[in-house]
Parts: C-alpha cells; structure tokens; sequence
C-alpha cells in the first residue's frame, strides 16, 4: 500500500496543489533553466524555485524539528545553500532530488550540531506543537467534531508528534520521508546518502520504536475500531 | 514456522509500504493468510502508519518566499563585494612585482652610476697624474678660474668644448 504519491519531480502532487496556488507548466528543461539563471544570481528565477518547492521544504523541516519558528529558519537556511549552490547543480535527477538532499543534509547537521537529538524540549509535551497552530487542523480536516472527539484528536495529535520527536534524528528522517512526503525508500537513501537496504532497517527499528511509544493509541483505535 | 515469521515481520514495513516486488509480496500476502499473528501485526503496522498522519503540516508563512529571496538577494551582495575584494588581493602581488622592478631599478641605476663615477674619477686622477702639468692642462682647458667641478665635466667631456 502507498501513503502518498511520489514526491521527488511533483513536490505538491500529494498534496493537490501547486505550492504558489496558481497553476504553470513545470519540467526538467524549465528546472534547469532556472537553476542556471539563479546561478547567475538571478532573484526572479530563485523566487519561483522557492514558491514551488517551500511547502515541501518548510513541512520535512518541520516534521523533524517539531518547531514552527526553527523551522522557518531552517528552510530559509536550506534555500540559501540552493541559491549559493546552484551553480553547482546538474540536471541529472530531478530538481526536488537535489533539494531533498541539499535539505536532509542540513537537517541532520543541525542536528548534529545541537549536539542532541535535535528535539526541542520546549514545545514537546505542550499539546501545542510550535505553539502556533492547531495540530488536528490539516489531519482531521473532514466533519466538524465533538468537543470531546477533538480534545482526543489534540491529543493523539501531540502524541504522535511526541512519539516521532523522540525518534533518533536518522530514524526520524526516514519516517519523515517516507510517510509525509511519500518517498520510495530509493529516493530516501539517495536523499540521506545511504543504502536502501539501510532505509528499509532504519524505518523497521522506528516502526518498533513507535509502536512501543503509541500501544496505547493503538489499543484505543483497535478498540475503537472493533 | 517461527523463523519464518520472524522473517516475515521484517519484510511487513516494506510490504505496506509498497517496497517489495511481486514475488516477494504474493509469498508475504500468502504467509499472512495462514497466519493470524503476522496478519495481526501487519494490521497494526497499518494503524500504527495512519496514526502518524495526526503529525500535522505547517502551512507557508504569507511573505515567506519574498523574506529568503530577500536575503539571498543581501548574500549575493556580500558575495559580489568579497569577489570585487578577492580580486583585488589577486592584484596585489603584480603591485608588489611592479613595485620591487621599480625600486630595485633605481636601486641599481645607482649602484651603477657611483661605479661609473667611480671609474671616472680614477681615470681623471690617473690623467692628472700622469701629465704632471696642472696648470698647463688647466690652462688648455681653461679652468683656471673654475671649479674642479666643471673641470671634471670638461675631462668628461673632452673634445667637446675646445672652441671654448
């Protein structure tokens, strides 16, 4: 069973719309006009690269770091590095390839540099994740709920997000890619730089992980499922 | 059987993940039939990757995109001025050269003028020594009322000036 479509070439397929809300046609030869134009310090070009891919960027960040503000500076961090590397960039993979891996690559180096496991202590817990949003809005998007039905989703909602961010930063990326973005586990190892079959371990050991952190929402859905 | 379940588990992330090709999958799907504990977990590992989709997603702050091609914009700034900059310094080693052929020329243009002057005021001597008529010889060269200065040009010079 697939999750979600392929997101590597079509960053807001899954997503159903293009990221700057209006349609135009995008390809491999338009991509790597822009990436050439950008790396002549082109800011119109670079602005609609960012328009097309920051949803996407913004929201792996996000996912890993489980903070709204980090985040933010994070994908701006990521963007930066596209419009200083562009030059650099081929177009041998598609574009989104190469930005999911300039992206990946900073996420865990922030990590890294943190020192932790880049797991932000001060919005964990608080049923607010990065405090500025409600966290069942996008999930559980369908029928208005009961109040009770919607406390419950806030804190199913905060418990997954919890049980991901204390998942280990790699094992967390690739759940991250995997589920949200919808990536087959070749892209993923392309994206972290490693092997598929060591993809296919890291989300075996975060699926263990997380199901030992989530049994009790899994009890209470298979109860009531049943 | 036990080995073979446990094989199984590892291969149930991928199975749901649509990760296993064909064969592997119809062997998965056919172990999971015969056995109520694989299928059991492998229902869970559904749940459990449908729990995940309660992980929400950030929407894009109004005025992101315009904010990073800002700074870029700013970057790319610093990025010219340090280029301006470094190829100023690449500049720098041909003032050196210039510079050091410059001085290293006047520095030798004097050495060479004093070794010149050197000379000639030996063969000037050695002229005054050997005629041992100063005044005869001044007289010639009518430096008797001047300096040994003008003297001097006028030995330098000799030949030169005879109509005066």
């Amino acid at each position: 069973m697939r999750w979600a479509g392929n997101a590597l070439g079509r960053p807001d397929e899954h997503r159903g719309e293009p990221s700057n809300g209006r349609e135009e046609s995008w390809s491999e030869g338009l991509e790597a006009s822009l990436m050439a134009k950008i790396g002549r310090g082109d800011p119109e070009a670079f602005r609609r690269v960012v328009e097309r891919y920051q949803r996407l960027v913004l929201n792996l960040c996000y996912r890993f770091t489980g903070d709204c503000e980090a985040s933010r500076d994070i994908a701006q961090e990521i963007f930066l590095k596209v419009y200083g590397s562009a030059s650099s960039y081929r177009p041998y993979a598609p574009l989104a390839s190469w930005i999911y891996r300039v992206a990946v690559n900073h996420c865990l180096n922030h990590v890294r540099d943190r020192g932790r496991n880049g797991l932000l202590t001060e919005s964990l817990g608080s049923g607010r994740p990065g405090g500025s949003r409600d966290p069942t809005r996008s999930v559980h998007s369908a029928p208005p709920a009961s109040p009770e039905e919607e406390v419950s989703r806030k804190e199913a909602a905060a418990l997954v997000r919890e049980a991901v961010l204390k998942l280990p930063a790699r094992q967390r990326m690739a759940v991250v890619l995997q589920r949200y973005h919808g990536m087959r586990y070749v892209e993923i190892a392309r994206a972290m730089d490693c092997s598929v079959g060591a993809v296919e371990s890291l989300l075996v050991r975060a699926t263990d992980t997380l199901r030992q952190s989530l049994s009790h929402l899994l009890t209470t859905d298979e109860g009531g499922s049943s | 059987m036990e080995w073979e379940c446990t094989r199984v588990r590892k291969k149930l992330g991928a199975l749901r993940d649509g990760e296993v090709g064909p064969q592997v999958s119809a062997g998965l799907e056919d172990h999971l039939r015969g056995c109520e504990r694989c299928r059991s977990e492998f229902e869970t590992m559904k749940r459990l990757w449908g729990l995940l989709g309660a992980y929400p997603e950030q929407e894009v702050p109004s005025g992101f995109s315009q904010r990073v091609v800002a700074r870029a914009e700013a970057l790319s700034e610093k990025r010219r001025f340090a280029a301006w900059w470094s190829w100023r310094w690449q500049l720098a080693p041909l003032s050196w050269a210039t510079a050091v052929v410059f001085f290293g020329g006047l520095l030798m243009g004097g050495i060479l003028f004093e070794a010149w002057s050197a000379r000639m005021n030996k063969r000037l001597a050695s002229y005054f020594a050997s005629t041992h008529q100063p005044y005869e010889f001044e007289s010639s060269y009518g430096l008797t009322e001047q300096s040994f200065v003008d003297g001097y040009w006028n030995v330098l010079t000799v030949g030169g000036d005879e109509e005066t």
